[in-house]
This record gives structure tokens, sequence and C-alpha cells, in this order.
């Protein structure tokens, strides 16, 4: 999939941009604070309804806009055209999503059908931080394949808020809760073990790609491995599982009536990143976090790109401030031929990366939000 | 911002109340009412105290009426042995558009919700329960297919129990996170032939 052009108005500081993507790679060069990252985020947005910088729509404005849209065409891997629009009102404080001129009921329904992998700082959390970070990460890639999974996801998270305002409620309601807790335990142990048996599949999958990647982007002197960590004690797969899961809720009722919510469960989970048996967010270097953070992307890309019609979008933001020449060369190697690419970088020696790489690149200067050309700025 | 007038400024505070109208189309609302006949308007007044006055909950299923039982509860066209729940009475307009249901209806008035407070007795469940007593054959549980419907239908299906009826759920061909009421007749009419035993 191609993104052939894309229009940003009124985001932070871009005002009205407009740019014509290569099919290979688009350098994007500038200061910091010049408005690289907006035109990745803006790509994300259209991608996955999202920024990865941020996830409040609001902080996107640019001062003093009230609103602000971003519109893409897409041509498919098949040769389809496909335009998106996303605007958003400050006064509404909602996204609305136009695909092909028709509005879209949801947001998630546009997830999946232009697909992209992003990379930048703000993903580190994902080898060094909390759990949240890690299911985010493998959720929006089952979510882009599976989109049945992405609406087990939301049914579980209502359902879940719906279970905890019963818990909380008990001096008030308790009789409402002996009598309706099972309804919302059985409903929930159903998408529940769906949400397990997806997760559990999906690391399986997903183990081969990632060491192919990390041996790619270090070598073969590293071996490294995922393990799902449930809180919930079960075998996802079974006819049984939803009754057995169903059954452990009830065991940890009165757990659970005593802190107001639900202690066990997808929510809850999270997944151990092993490099060469050890566990890569307690134990990593600075520079194994870098090269397992990439090896994690580029192999989200290849597993998308494998299990979808469309090759997905790869966006690589100021990833070069962060490592070395030598991983950079063979990160680089890596994403050639992954597709297209829109990288940033606020170091013109950048460049240098890219003076025998193939046609169908292009490089941009951006200041204040304004892109020109390298000739016009020359 | 205000107008001139306090009784128009009133008006559109009254617009405003009504679901999905904002400020500035209750102000449109009003100022077209304003331009209308006076009595225009007048029959518009009527038509909204009529239905306070005359529109009631049937005793029976529940649903909105003006005779008490309503003309479904009392057709004699109709098996009686059979009941399909749903939440809402658009639910039984939807599914009466698609004419593939000849039984009768029940009426919960919502579904469970306890983030918006909505416990069995703020349903009408029990009325249901007294007319699973009665002779009842089939019980359809139809909500909608988002996940308060689901919990609804569970605790039904297990409360429905002992009275020894036959229970069915529609099967969900309806996608997901859409309202029964805005689903088109071909695919209500498929849920119904998939109807499943709970
Ligand atoms: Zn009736």
């Amino acid at each position: 999939m191609i993104l052939h052009r894309l229009r940003i108005s009124h985001v932070r500081n871009h005002g009205h941009t407009e740019i014509d993507c290569p099919e290979g790679t688009l350098l994007l060069l500038g200061e910091n604070g010049a408005g690289k990252t907006t035109v990745l985020e803006s790509i994300s947005l259209l991608c996955s309804t999202r920024s990865f910088v941020t996830h409040q729509d609001r902080g996107l404005l640019q001062k003093d806009a009230d609103a602000f849209r971003v519109e893409g065409v897409f041509t498919t891997d098949g040769g389809s055209q496909h335009e998106v629009v996303m605007e958003y009102h400050a006064e509404q404080g909602r996204k609305q999503i136009d695909l092909d001129h028709a509005s879209l009921p949801s947001a998630s329904d546009l997830i999946g059908q232009f697909p992209m992998v992003a990379l930048s700082p703000q993903h580190r959390p994902i080898t060094a931080g909390g759990p949240g970070e890690r299911r985010s990460f493998i959720d929006f890639i089952i979510s882009q394949v599976h989109h049945a999974y992405l609406m087990d996801l939301i049914a579980y998270r209502r359902t879940l808020r719906q279970r905890n305002a019963l818990l909380s409620d008990m001096d008030r309601r308790p009789e409402e809760i002996r009598t309706t807790l099972d309804a919302w335990d059985a409903s929930l142990a159903e998408t529940a073990v769906r949400i397990l048996r997806r997760r559990h599949r999906f690391i399986e999958e997903f183990t081969p790609y990632f060491q192919t990647a990390m041996q790619g982007v270090i070598g073969e002197r590293e071996q490294v491995a995922l393990q799902y960590r449930s809180t919930a004690d079960i075998d996802p797969e079974g006819d049984a599982a939803p009754a057995e899961y169903h059954r452990l809720l009830e065991r940890r009722f009165n757990l659970d009536l005593r802190r107001g919510t639900t202690t066990v469960g997808p929510h809850r989970d999270d997944m151990d990143i092993l490099l060469n048996a050890l566990d890569v967010r307690a134990q990593a270097s600075q520079g194994q976090h870098k090269t397992v953070l990439i090896a994690l992307k580029l192999a989200e890309h290849r597993y998308l790109d494998s299990h979808l019609d469309e090759t997905p979008i790869l966006l690589l933001d100021d990833v070069f401030s962060e490592l070395d020449d030598d991983r950079l060369a063979s990160v680089l190697q890596q994403a050639q031929g992954l597709g297209q690419t829109f990288i940033t970088s606020a170091n013109a020696a950048t460049l240098n990366f890219f003076a025998h790489a193939d046609n169908g690149n292009r490089t941009l200067k951006i200041e204040n939000g304004i892109v020109k050309t390298l000739a016009e700025v020359a | 911002m205000l107008s001139t007038s306090p009784s128009l400024d009133a008006l559109i505070a009254e617009f405003s109340r009504l679901p999905g109208i904002g400020r500035k189309t209750a102000q449109r609302l009003a100022l077209w009412v304003l331009k209308r006949p006076r009595q225009e308007v007048e029959q518009m007044a009527a038509a909204l105290l009529q239905v306070k006055d005359h529109v009631r909950t049937c005793s029976i299923c529940c649903n909105i009426t003006e005779e008490d039982p309503c003309t479904i509860c009392t057709s004699t066209k109709r098996t009686h042995s059979v009941i399909c729940v749903v939440e809402e009475s658009n639910d039984v307009f939807a599914i009466e558009r698609s004419n593939d249901f000849r039984g009768l209806y029940h009426v919960l008035g919502g579904s469970l919700s306890p983030l918006e407070g909505i416990g069995p007795d703020d349903l009408h469940i029990r009325e249901l329960l007294d007319r699973a007593k009665e002779g009842v054959e089939e019980i359809i549980l139809a909500m909608n297919p988002n996940v308060e419907g689901e919990a609804t239908t569970l605790y039904l299906s297990k409360l429905l129990k002992p009275f020894g009826v036959s229970i069915t759920r529609i099967a969900r061909g309806i996608p997901m996170g859409s309202d029964l009421e805005y689903t088109d007749a071909a695919t209500i009419a498929r849920a119904f032939e998939g109807r499943i035993a709970l």
C-alpha cells in the first residue's frame, strides 16, 4: 500500500501542508520542533485513528485553531485508490472519519484497512515500561489482522467497566450483585477466553518473526523469546475454557469485591520479552533495549505484511539519534524493501545513508511547520 | 446567547432537551415555530399533550399502547404461546416491519447496566416472569447485540429456566455494537430463523 498524497491542516505547527509522497522512502529533515514528527503523526491518524505520540486529539490542534483535518490518498497493493479524511472539531470533542466520501460509523472500522507500523522514542516503554505498553503493542497488531479481536477487546472493556461498577456499589446494591453478577461473569468469561486464545496464538506465530528480525539487526549471537504471562491461570483452548474462567471469577469474588475491581483477566496480563533467557525489562542494557525494540517493530512489519493483503507503511521517527552508525546501517538495510517508509531526522548527515539508495526516494526539509524541497532550501 | 424574548428563550431551552438536538438546532426549531400559523402550533401542542394523556403501557407486554391490553396482545391471529423479549418499543416496530414474527412481545424497557444504575428492578422483568408461568411454550430473547444486551440475555435465560419453557435467542447475524432498531428487515429475518436454544 502506498500513501500518495498527504494534506495536513492545523495540526500542531502545521497550518496547511501538502506532500506528494514517493513510493520508496521519504526523508524529512529538520530541527527539533520543526514539525517533522507531526507529518508522521498525521499518517498515523489516517491509518490507526491515533497519533503514536498522544492519545489526546485536542493536544494535536494548532494554537488558536478549533479544528484540524488530515487527508490521505492511498493506493492498495491491488491497485485501487482510497481517500481517508479525518476531522476533529474541538467543540464536539470527537473525530469524524470519512472513507471514500462516506462517513464511518465508528473509528474502529478503519483499523486494519491501511496498516502501519511506527517506531519512535515514544515506543521505548514497550521494552522498558509497564505491562499496559506491551498489551497495547500486541493488541494493535492482532486488531489490524483480526477485526473480531478488536470487537472483542472493545466489548471486554465495556463488560469490565459494567462488572466493576457493580462491584464498587456493594453497599447500595447487594441484592443486585447477588442476582446479576453471574450474568456479567459469564459474559466476561466468554470474551476473555477469546482474547486469551488469540493472544496465545499470536505470540506463537510472532516469535519466529521476532527471532529473524533480531538476527538481522545484531547477528546470530543473541536468542530472543516471548512469553505470555496470564493473571488468569487457565488453559484458554478447549470448550471448557469459558466455564473454567467463570469459576475462576467466582473464586476471586471476595477479593474483587473488597478491591471494588476485577483483579484478573486480559486487562492485567503481560508479555515477557526474553533476551538470552533474561527478562529484557529488568535486565537489559540501554543498547539492548534499543535493538530489541527495533527488532520487535521490524517483526511487526513483516508479520502484518504476511498476514494482510496490504504492505504496511513504515514510520521511523527520530531513530537516528538513538543509534550508532553500524546499527543504523543495518536497520536501514532491513527497512529497505519493506515498502513505503517515512523517516524523520534532525541530522543532515543522514542523507549520506540515502546517497546510494534506490530510486523512488525523496528528501524534504521542514522548518516551523513548513515543508520545502531541498532545491527550495538551497 | 439569550434573545430579546424570554418566551423564545424558554422554547429554545425545551427543544435543547430533545435527544440529539444541540443549541443551534433548537434555535432554528424555535424560530420555525414562531413563523408557523397559530392553528398549526396549536395542533402540535395538542399532539404533545395527547401522547401524554392517551399513550400508556400495556399491562401485559409493557409496550406502548392506547388501549390496554394492546392490539398485539389481544390479536387472535397471533401465536400466544411464543413471546419475543425486546429492550424497547422501537425494537417491536423493527421486528414488525420484517413481518416474520407472529408471536407476542415483551418490552423490558432497557437492559442491565450498572454504569447507568439500571438493575433488574428497573426493567419489566417481574411482568415477564408472570407471563412465563401461564402456558407459554417459547420465549425468544432478542436483546440488542451489545455487552448490556448480552448480560441481560444470560441473566434472563437463567431466571426463566425453572419455568420449563423453551428459551431461545436470536442468532447474531447482527453486527455487535449496533442497535436492533437500525438493522434492516432481511437481517432480522435471518436472525430469527437462526435462533438457538439456551
Ligand atoms: Zn401488549
